[in-house]
């Protein structure tokens, strides 16, 4: 065993670390406090595992292709439409709607790839790709606002109702999402490191031209990667939709966030983005509840932004 | 010589609209001036310099509340707080500008996206200052809200803000600004101060930008944080884009045709939203040089065809 571990190590040590004498300090003082304190982390951790999985699909598409998708929350709303439009209005049942939603997800995102942003040459001229998709972005969400209209609207839920924690009541949906996207996360890091898909993807993170070389299919591994990040995006809300409600412009926050744990974790970095994700749904959900609930979202944005200054790399560097 | 006149009439006709035009098309223009003003700063930072801004529209609302907070809290005269609203958000956005000096591509656009969102925030959470989202009460800059001073007050301003991008582009600094696009590296090796070149680029921006804020807030009475939102800066970005890139006349030609179509299209509600984006995505896909490409294009396979 190596004594000298990651970075990744020590901020996931630093986090546990966190979250016991943040709990033992916060009983020591009331313990309504303290349950209100581990309220909030419960919080944070389920959240921050939907946020890892639709940043890692995100990191997948910057990390190989190098082309920022500014349109990637945008298929979080796509998706949470579709699973409802196939529920309610075509009358499936939820798990097979969700399946055929994540599918249809998959092959938008092949032939978006495929007839939109590779001839606009994003190796070569990126600025114009990021265009397209900040284009996408208005698109879809018009899209969106013109079929679904403006109004909240909840998609379809496996789980109902609400289970006791320390005396607080705690959505089902929500300890439905954090599991499956734990469960996500695991899946794909099996799949990165056991199956020719998942070891052509960390070969192309690693080095484009010497992946090329040693006979990967480049452009085969990048539309592949487009609609399976894009899938990865729709999933998280289907997860987070039913309890966060969805409406045109619900994808944006998600994206944002997104971009944030993709800058803190590291492009392509499938742990980054689960540690990511977790330390920044840990950080807004106890920065609301105790510095000021207005700025939730302006604490990830902070982040972003130090890390870029002190950090560019990101924590972790490049790493599957 | 023929260009010049073309632009004489242009002016000629602009300075004879408000004889002709009904109160709304007059609204109209003034927007048309404010999107010009952005959309022309926007493509003197990321048309030359390739540093792509996805927070530009910030730097307005930053202009716009600042010039209004002087006047409505400490009694500032008008012009004198335009001119402090405009030279705040310019040490703003070099202040960003510096945050962003070893940045590039995705990372600067993230940067200036993530800052434009903060102070979006920032303006609707601190309420007592900004009132939030009810929106801020601007003093106007005339005596009575007479729509042809600030349409002549806005034509002028637009016009001097060109004339002077035009002999700042347009001459060895647009160069220079161009080769940081091209290749940084490349450029500090031949004596360019990359950091002083990108932080002008950043500042000069930010003061076109606060400028026009300012002087459209006062116009439109009541500001909102929404005046910075994101939405606004992709107005910017696509009045550019679809005009041409790194072509001053670009976001000329962009913005009015943009708005102004925006506003035909007004009576089918949130589908000319639809229309715009597919527009940009169309125009970046077949055409990333934009309208003013497009003419160069056809114009020079015109002449060849004589010879």
């Amino acid at each position: 065993m190596k004594l000298i571990k990651g970075m990744e190590f020590y901020i996931a040590l630093g986090i546990i670390l966190f979250i016991i004498v943040g709990t033992a300090y916060m009983y020591s003082i009331d313990p309504t406090k303290g349950n209100v304190f581990v309220y909030q982390i419960i919080n944070g951790l389920q959240t921050g595992c939907c946020y890892a999985l639709i940043a890692f699909g995100l990191s997948l598409v910057w990390g190989i292709m190098n082309l920022c998708n500014f349109a990637h929350g945008d298929f979080y709303t796509l998706g949470a439409y579709l699973a409802l439009w196939f529920s309610y209005a075509v009358g499936l049942p939820i798990i097979i709607s969700v399946i055929i939603t994540l599918v249809v997800c998959y092959i938008i995102g092949m032939m978006l790839e495929r007839g939109l942003l590779r001839p606009a040459q994003y190796v070569v001229n990126p600025q114009f790709a990021w265009i397209i998709t900040f284009g996408l972005s208005l698109f879809m969400e018009n899209l969106f606002l013109n079929v679904f209209g403006p109004f909240p609207v909840k998609p379809p839920s496996l789980v109902t109702g609400t289970i006791s924690i320390l005396g607080i009541g705690y959505s089902l949906e929500r300890v439905l999402a954090g599991t499956v996207g734990l469960i996500a996360v695991i899946t794909i890091y099996i799949m990165l490191k056991f199956t020719w898909y998942g070891r052509s993807l960390r070969a192309v993170v690693q080095d484009r031209e010497a992946a090329a070389l040693l006979g990967v299919d480049i452009s085969k591994v990048f539309y592949l990667s487009f609609g399976f990040g894009i899938m990865l995006s729709a999933l998280g809300g289907i997860l987070m939709g039913p309890y966060l409600l969805i409406d045109p412009l619900s994808g944006f926050r998600p994206g944002l966030k997104a971009f944030v744990i993709v800058v803190l974790g590291g492009m392509g970095s499938l742990k980054g983005s689960l540690i990511g994700g977790i330390l920044l749904g840990i950080i807004e959900s106890l920065g609301a509840a105790y510095i000021a609930p207005g700025y939730q979202d302006a604490f990830g944005f902070l982040l972003l932004v130090l890390t870029l200054v002190f950090k560019p790399e990101g924590l972790f560097g490049k790493e599957l | 010589m023929k260009w010049g006149t073309v632009f004489g009439v242009i002016i000629l006709v602009l300075v004879l609209y408000p004889l002709v035009a009904q109160r709304y098309w007059m609204h109209v223009a003034i927007t048309t001036f404010y999107y010009v003003l952005l959309a022309v700063s926007w493509d003197a930072l990321a048309g030359y310099t390739g540093q792509f801004s996805f927070g530009h529209a910030v730097f307005a609302s930053i202009g716009a509340y600042i010039h209004a907070m002087l006047m409505a809290y400490a009694g500032v005269p008008p012009m004198i707080s335009v001119i402090l609203g405009a030279i705040f958000s310019c040490v703003v956005s070099m202040a960003i500008g510096a945050v962003c000096v070893k940045m590039s591509g995705a990372y600067l656009a993230l940067t200036t996206l993530a800052f434009s969102e903060i102070v979006r925030l920032i303006l609707i959470n601190e309420d007592q200052w900004t009132r939030g989202p009810r929106g801020l009460i601007v003093p106007p800059l005339f005596k009575g809200q007479n729509i042809y001073n600030y349409y002549y007050l806005m034509f002028i301003v637009t016009i001097l803000v060109i004339i002077v991008l035009y002999r700042i582009l347009y001459s060895p600094r647009g160069l220079i600004f161009k080769s940081l696009m091209d290749d940084e590296l490349a450029a500090s090796v031949l004596g360019v101060d990359v950091v002083k070149q990108r932080l002008y680029a950043f500042s000069l921006a930010g003061l076109i930008a606060g400028l026009a804020g300012a002087l459209y807030s006062s116009y439109i009475v009541v500001i909102t944080p929404s005046l910075g939102a994101l939405s606004e800066t992709f107005n910017a970005i696509s009045m550019s884009v679809i005009g041409g890139m790194g072509t001053v006349v670009g976001a000329l030609i962009g913005a009015p045709l943009l708005y102004v179509s925006a506003e035909i299209l007004r009576q089918y509600g949130t589908l000319r939203y639809l229309i715009q984006g597919l527009l940009v995505i169309l125009v970046v896909r077949f055409a990333p040089e934009g309208i003013v490409g497009l003419v160069k294009r056809a114009w020079e396979s015109l002449k060849g065809r004589k010879r």
